[in-house]
């Protein structure tokens, strides 16, 4: 293998630890440490196997048909199915979008402590002036490297000098701690899956492969990316998880706002830890920022057929840039509207555990499908865990919206 | 999905909802409805397709397809999603590609055109429309 062949692969791997890192993460990890400690850890255990399964099939259909994900679901399922998804995908990625630009604006906020209101406007403008200025993989390389300071978190963990024993046996106790309910075990477990397991990175994932020109020659490139980055991410989503349950559950500390993340942080690390810290986040939130701006934009350019994407000069993609423009600039607007981005967050995270059927269900079929994939079509192994995992989500959309009233978002 | 290993073709699968290139490779817009003729001894033929959210929108129906038709109805200069002889595309494999280039097919994808022309290739950087 070349170096610069061994270098790309590097680069991939990072931006899919950088790519599954978000806000939704942030949020939900530091929550669901605080309250439930390890005991939900297996939960993401189970969404990194799911999400890798899902996200090898869409960058393997995309390799083979040089179609992404969401083109597929239309001229699979037809229109109407094709519309009633977009929609959803829509309005649970637009809500991550105002979610993510509050993450970089908090960010800033740690390292200047001016309010993150003073820092939404500047921070949609950095989007935008990045995103119009370089091309996509410089920047996925560079917030996929900086991202990687957020292994702080993993250093933090052990710098808490942790009874491990207690870590162990908390993770290996898959029901709520004394005092907590199992509804709201329930809830925060599918604020998990919905906060791990995220469409837009499938989406993300397998439009990035058709502009990158993939082929069967990428496989072993693509399967890399998902192998050691979305398994990265996992351990990184339970080091957050740990450290909320080393420094807040003893203290009955709940997590109400986001700089309250890295306070564990801080603790263990001092200052030198809140700023790597605040850097990872801002990394983090801003690679998903573009990321959910951008699959929101390739969806809606799919179902309809524009052209799409960075590879043409903006004027000859001029629909899908008034788009994007638009979504963001609403972003901004809405986040200014002082609306608690952690609320915002646990929403947007729950609707998309809903409607991950949706989204997988296509990717499934066309997978399977053998005129289309041909040699390439699904294994055992993928249709196994596939089937597994859509069923699974299928329970999920039914009991998400029951237990979310049932424990008002998991406050009651 | 490439029909080469196929003897036949499927309206459904090949060219129903497709993706459509224009003759520079550049993605124009999906076949959002398709005309059939009959003939004298009762066949159908294909005789053209039409793009674009009017089409789209009768076929998804309701109102929200009602709606989707009047807004491109009330965009457009001319008659909204006109249609296309089945003459127009130069490839069925591997995607659906016209002979013409957008540049030469004033009929389609208007919103596009107006966006970038008077929008989009106005800011620094935004590159020509008009190719």
């Amino acid at each position: 293998m070349s170096t610069s062949k061994l270098f790309s692969f590097t680069l991939g791997t990072l931006s899919a630890i950088g790519g599954f890192i978000d806000i939704g993460d942030l949020v939900a990890d530091a929550l669901v440490g605080a309250r439930f400690g390890l005991r939900l850890a297996w939960v993401t255990v189970l969404a990194v196997v799911g999400i890798m399964c899902y996200a090898e099939m869409s960058g393997r259909i995309a390799a083979v048909t040089k179609r992404p994900a969401f083109d597929l679901a239309r001229s699979r399922l037809g229109p109407r199915y094709g519309l009633v998804a977009l929609v959803g995908a829509f309005l649970v990625t637009g809500l991550l979008v105002m979610a993510e630009l509050s993450g970089i604006a908090f960010s800033f906020q740690l390292l200047t402590d001016i309010s993150y209101l003073f820092w939404v406007p500047v921070a949609g403008l950095v989007v935008a002036l990045f995103l119009w200025a370089l091309p996509f993989e410089i920047l996925e390389r560079i917030y996929g490297i900086v991202g990687l300071s957020m292994l702080v978190f993993v250093v933090a963990v052990w710098q808490l000098h942790p009874d491990w024993g207690h870590l162990w046996h908390s993770a290996t106790t898959p029901s709520p701690t004394p005092g907590e309910t199992w509804p709201i075990y329930a809830f925060l477990g599918i604020t998990l899956v919905g906060a791990q397991m995220t469409p837009y990175e499938m989406f993300f994932f397998s439009s990035g492969g058709v502009e990158h020109g993939w082929g069967p020659r990428s496989f072993a490139e693509m399967r890399t990316n998902v192998i050691v980055g979305f398994p990265l991410g996992g351990l990184l989503a339970i080091a957050i998880q740990a450290v909320a349950l080393v420094v807040f559950y003893p203290a009955g500390i709940q997590v109400e706002h986001i700089t309250q993340t890295v306070l564990p942080v801080v603790v263990a690390l001092g200052k030198v830890g809140l700023a790597f810290a605040a850097v990872g986040i801002f990394a983090a939130t801003f690679g998903a920022t573009m990321e959910t701006l951008f699959a929101t934009g390739y969806d809606i350019a799919q179902y309809f057929g524009w052209s799409y994407g960075k590879l043409q000069p903006p004027a000859q993609a001029a629909r899908f840039t008034a788009v994007t423009a638009s979504l963001l600039f609403v972003s901004v607007a809405l986040a200014l509207t002082t609306l608690n981005p952690i609320q915002v967050t646990i929403v947007a995270v729950v609707f998309s555990a809903m409607l991950l059927p949706l989204a997988f269900l296509p990717v499934l079929l066309v997978a399977n499908d053998h005129v289309v994939m041909g040699q390439y079509r699904n294994g055992k192994l993928s249709n196994a865990i596939g089937v597994v995992t859509l069923g699974v989500s299928c329970l999920i959309s039914v009991a998400a919206p029951v237990l979310l009233v049932y424990t008002r978002g998991g406050s009651g | 999905m490439s029909p080469d290993h196929r003897s036949t073709r499927s309206l459904r699968l090949d060219l129903l909802d497709q993706q459509v290139l224009d003759g520079t490779e550049r993605p124009v817009g999906r076949v959002d409805e398709i005309e059939l003729e009959a003939g004298q001894d009762g066949t159908l033929a294909v005789t053209g397709f039409r793009l674009g959210g009017a089409a789209l929108g009768r076929r998804v129906g309701g109102a929200v397809g009602h709606a989707m038709t009047g807004t491109c109805r009330r965009l457009a200069d001319d008659e909204a999603s006109p249609l296309l002889p089945i003459e127009s595309l130069k490839d069925w494999s591997p995607r659906l590609t016209l002979h013409r280039a957008l540049s030469e097919l004033p009929e389609v994808a208007g919103l596009e055109r107006w966006l970038g022309k008077h929008v989009v290739s106005r800011i620094p950087g935004g590159g020509d429309a008009r190719v």
